[in-house]
């Protein structure tokens, strides 16, 4: 049994990116549900099946109660953190396999910049369990401990700040292009290398952006979007995966090289395609570094090679492997990686505003650091 | 040792090491069924799933496996005491521990080179662990 081809995203919204939206997260999130909705020619009446991060705010009941919902049978959650923006698409697509639900709604709400900061330490007097052993030395925030993998790459491969600078460049073009994103001012490489320190190795610029907003997508059967709205885009594959210590993750027996790798090799084999097949990738982006590391765990180049592979405009858009066309994490906005899902829908579509000729597979994968999540989704 | 910072909160798990840094000794939990050493401190061997545990010292010196100095301060607590420099020092039994490189005046750092652990006070007046060249 697998569940090649058997679900397809058939609808996609998304609210303004903002440093403040102004709204609160639920009204942010039943925005991007309608929207994702109406894209899909449905109505919260259609829904019967709903997938949250275990991260989010807001919850099952609070959609029901302000959204109708009064077909929703199957509810799911997933974590963690930023690997959601994958994982919440296997598991709508799981569901409609398994006959669960018919039409599933993914989203993801969060007023990260007008609220809670993830780029600034939480003031607790306390630390248990793993963080008993991170924190009190001052390792506080992602940036602190994601540097961690970005120096045992540099130490072990001979990778450098201007290679990760090469990424930077590169979102920031694509985000230049999308009206959506919030940081649209291209920068060059000497930018990226005149921009401050904040836990060397990582700069200023090798940092995602912090955002307002929410997103969501709608799953359904892949017959049945074929009588929806828009061109249906086929879940050809879906993985999920962890690796060891997950949790206090800087404690991992090798920083340098992905955990991801068996999340690409799931993914791959149930899609029956290989990453010579793909022709977009959508990375997590929370940190440049990553986007080389994950470019080696789903197999586009050899681990250790990824920080040449990166250079000379090999992954912009009209380079030989465009990754996140909508300018990522780093530069359109922060919604945990759902935004991902939805570049990877358009450029499918062909709508995407840095768009890839003849783009038939894109892949969107999220995190080799701590757990791991990937969709490969084709042309329908 | 940096000012200002969460206290680590000591669990049934833990105490036989926190109870260690107290005397001034690292007692790093190992597995009595394979010898596996294990960081952080847990309850069971997650190579073997043994829940016998035993606490050996740890005296090193233990080499420098990765390295990162914060120059941006997330903490109000921190403003003052940027730059820091947090390790990861690993010891013989392959056991990676985290802590504060306290002598750092901005010399470059080496994969491999040799850290020693040392104990400070904190404001509290617990004891805790760090590392010095």
């Amino acid at each position: 049994m697998t569940l090649r081809n058997r679900a397809a995203i058939a609808g996609v919204g998304q609210t303004l990116y903002s440093k403040n939206s102004g709204k609160t997260e639920l009204r942010l999130a039943c925005e991007a549900i309608l929207a994702a909705l109406s894209d899909a020619g449905l109505t919260p009446d259609d829904v019967d099946g709903l997938v949250r991060f275990d991260m989010d705010n807001i919850d099952d009941t609070a959609l029901t109660s302000h959204l109708g919902f009064r077909n929703l049978g199957w509810m799911s959650q997933t974590g963690y953190g930023g690997t959601g923006g994958n994982a919440v698409i296997a598991h709508a697509a799981a569901a409609i396999a398994g006959g669960l639900a018919k039409v599933v709604v993914c989203f993801r709400a969060l007023n990260e910049r007008s609220g809670v900061r993830y780029g600034q330490a939480k003031q607790a007097t306390s630390a248990g369990g793993v963080l008993a052993f991170q924190n009190p030395w001052g390792m506080l925030t992602p940036a602190h401990k994601f540097a961690h993998f970005a120096r045992r790459h540099m130490v072990e491969f001979g990778t450098t700040s201007r290679q990760f600078g090469e990424v930077a460049v590169a979102l920031r073009r694509h985000a230049s292009r999308n009206p959506l994103a919030m940081m649209q001012k291209p920068i060059s490489l000497e930018d990226h290398q005149a921009s401050r320190m904040i836990a060397d190795p990582l700069r200023l610029f090798d940092c995602c952006i912090e955002s307002d907003g929410a997103c969501a997508i709608v799953v359904t059967s892949a017959e049945h979007a074929k009588d929806l709205k828009q061109p249906r885009v086929l879940i050809a594959g879906a993985a999920q995966g962890s690796g060891s210590r997950a949790q206090g993750i800087v404690f991992r027996d090798d920083l340098a090289r992905p955990e991801s790798t068996h999340t690409a090799a799931d993914v791959y084999r149930m899609a029956g395609l290989g990453p010579q097949d793909v022709d977009a990738v959508m990375i997590y982006d929370h940190f440049t570094p990553f986007v080389i590391m994950s470019l080696e765990a789903y197999g586009f180049c050899p681990v250790g090679e990824g920080g040449r592979f990166v250079e000379g405009g090999r992954i912009h858009f009209d380079g030989e492997l465009p990754v996140n066309t909508h300018g990522g994490n780093h530069s359109e906005a922060y919604i945990h990686g759902l935004p991902h899902v939805v570049e990877a829908t358009r450029q499918l579509r062909g709508t995407s505003t840095s768009q890839v000729n003849n783009a038939e597979v894109v892949l969107s994968c999220s995190s080799v650091a701590q757990l791991s999540a990937a969709v490969l989704l084709t042309k329908g | 040792m940096l000012r200002g910072m969460p206290a680590p909160v000591v669990d049934f798990d833990t105490q036989p090491f926190w109870d260690g840094v107290a005397s001034e000794k690292l007692l790093v939990p190992h597995c009595k069924a394979c010898g596996t050493g294990r960081w952080p401190p847990g309850p069971v061997c997650d190579k073997c799933w043994s829940t016998e545990t035993e606490w050996k010292n740890t005296v090193g010196p233990g080499r420098l496996y990765s390295w990162v100095v914060t120059t941006h301060a997330t903490h109000p607590a921190l403003t003052s005491q940027v730059p820091y420099v947090v390790v990861l020092v690993e010891f013989d039994d392959k056991v990676r521990i985290l802590g504060n490189l306290v002598n750092w005046d901005g010399e470059t750092l080496v994969d491999g080179q040799e850290l020693h652990v040392v104990f400070e006070e904190r404001e509290d007046g617990t004891k805790i662990y760090n590392f010095r060249t």
